[in-house]
């Protein structure tokens, strides 16, 4: 019998092309599938705000005090580095403080402005918390006794530029601060975003001070503030809708 | 001994082919293993030298393993794109050769031009000269028209290629020409003599024809990596050298993979092939 080569030839096509077009669409569902999920937020550029924690002991000397509320200062320190595009706009910095239990940003005012020698810049700002919005029972505040506060407000340079702390990661290694942010770039099949890193020159302040390191992301890139799966730089990823 | 010679000549030819294919089966280890130079320092005879050792070539793998298929075919979409560049290139080459050529081939048999014979020449020149000698012509007109760094600039100078021309002119010099001759006679245009009587004629050359012509672009090389500036658009050919350093498992299954559409071409037109290029 003699073979057809020209239809053995048609059909091995059809199934080269079918068996081609399926590993395509399956590879390109299992690599997509296989790509971690996270979720983006967009800051303003050269904006990053911690937040951090204070602790401190205090003495209500009065009623009125206690009533009025406990008033603190929190020193900031802002790197020459992270503030040399933003020189001119430091004083304009709309400072506002999110107490842990209240979500209402409120306006700080800033007490005083340092440069420093080496350029750098320390601002102190000073905001008075409402008692009630002090951990611990209130009510068992009276004037003469000791009492421990547990203030843990969010300091925002902006009302829109809140990032939460589960973006920021430390290299366990060198002790090095650093954020994940996303970039677009065209892929193998189109449009992919990929991980990239950041450091950020932040320290964590001690538990018992009012002192945060505060810096500036130099990037316009979106920062990664959560993921589903482990990132590094490099890494492709989904966006959550 | 005839047929020996034959097998001789065969199996020494299906060696490479076997080689890749039973290749693309070895684990990413053994692959790794056995095709990455190494240079070994020994001592002998109380001196030191380098003993460079390249390669490990083996036919059967240790192991037979899937992992450079399923790495290809089911986990890694980003080497399948490659093959679709190829594909993408090949196809609209073949069908514009297969419109370009027959047409040109017609128009110079059919010509009254006594100048036409000197066109051909310098069509067999031109199919003569080196590609790369015609690269920077081509570079620069590319350019001229805006279709550098796209797949336009490698796919028109290859449907205007001569060599089609050439193989369906030689082969319409041998067609009779009392039967167009009829054909005018009754009434018929030239282009329905073209379609209808010559053409199904010289059906066994245009196969031979596509058979050729995608083998080259298939394995088209040189003018993609001169227009072609997005590495994601380079075609398969160009992938499996410049992509893969240090890959060898899928090098391998990729080389099988390459094989596989110029194979079935072939199947498919073995017999025009013959027929439309030695007859």
């Amino acid at each position: 019998m003699k073979i057809n080569s020209k239809r053995i030839g048609i059909i091995l096509a059809v199934i080269f092309l079918a068996g081609i077009s399926g590993a395509t669409i399956y590879s390109r569902g299992f690599a997509e599938r296989r790509k971690p999920l996270v979720r983006i937020e967009f800051v303003q550029s050269g904006t990053f705000v911690w937040e951090f924690e204070t602790q401190s002991s205090i003495q209500p000397a009065a009623d009125e005090f206690a009533q009025m509320g406990y008033e603190w200062t929190i020193e900031v320190f802002m790197p020459r580095s992270a503030f040399e595009e933003y020189m001119d706009e430091v004083p304009n910095i709309t400072t506002y403080v999110i107490s842990e239990n209240e979500g209402h940003p409120e306006r700080v005012e800033i007490l005083r402005r340092h440069v420093l020698e080496n350029g750098d810049k320390r601002v102190i700002f000073s905001y008075t918390a409402p008692l009630r919005r002090m951990r611990g029972g209130v009510a068992e505040v009276f004037p003469g006794e000791n009492v421990s506060v547990h203030i843990r407000p969010t300091l925002l340079l902006s009302s829109d530029n809140l990032i939460p702390q589960t973006a920021l990661h430390q290299d366990l290694s060198t002790g090095q601060y650093f954020v994940y942010t996303l970039s677009r770039r065209n892929g193998a099949w189109g449009r992919e975003y990929v991980v990239n890193r950041h450091n950020v020159a932040l320290s964590r302040p001690n538990r018992m001070g009012d002192m945060a390191n505060l810096s500036f992301i130099p990037t316009d890139e979106p920062i990664i503030v959560q993921a589903e799966g482990r990132i590094y730089p490099g890494a492709l990823v989904r966006i959550f809708d | 001994m005839r047929l020996a010679i034959v097998v001789a000549v065969a199996v020494l030819s299906l060696i490479p082919v076997a080689f890749i294919i039973s290749n693309s089966f070895m684990s990413d280890g053994e692959a790794a293993a056995r095709y990455t130079s190494k240079i070994t320092p020994e001592s002998s005879f109380g001196f030191i030298y380098n003993n460079i050792h390249y390669m490990d070539m083996g036919f059967v793998p240790d192991v037979i393993s899937l992992s450079a298929w399923r790495l290809i075919l089911a986990q890694d979409p980003t080497h399948l794109r490659f093959l679709w560049n190829s594909l993408i290139l090949a196809i609209p080459i073949v069908l514009g050769q297969l419109i370009i050529a027959p047409l040109a081939a017609y128009g110079l048999e059919r010509a009254k031009s006594k100048h036409k014979e000197k066109f051909f020449f310098a069509y067999i020149i031109i199919m003569l000269l080196p590609m790369q000698a015609l690269l920077v012509p081509h570079f620069i007109m590319a350019e001229f028209l805006g279709i550098s760094g796209n797949y336009a600039a490698i796919i028109f100078p290859a449907i205007f290629a001569t060599f089609g021309v050439f193989l369906i002119r030689q082969q319409m010099k041998g067609f009779r020409k009392e039967i167009i001759e009829a054909a005018a006679i009754d009434g018929a245009k030239e282009l329905q003599i073209f379609l209808r009587i010559v053409l199904p004629n010289i059906k066994p050359t245009l196969v031979a024809l596509a058979v050729l012509t995608f083998a080259e672009a298939w394995n088209i090389v040189d003018q993609a990596v001169v227009f072609i500036r997005d590495p994601y658009q380079m075609p398969l050919s160009v992938h499996l050298s410049t992509g893969l350093a240090g890959n060898m498992g899928i090098v391998f299954a990729l080389s099988t993979l390459l094989m596989l559409p110029a194979l079935i071409i072939f199947i498919y037109g073995q017999d025009d092939l013959s027929e439309g290029v030695i007859k």
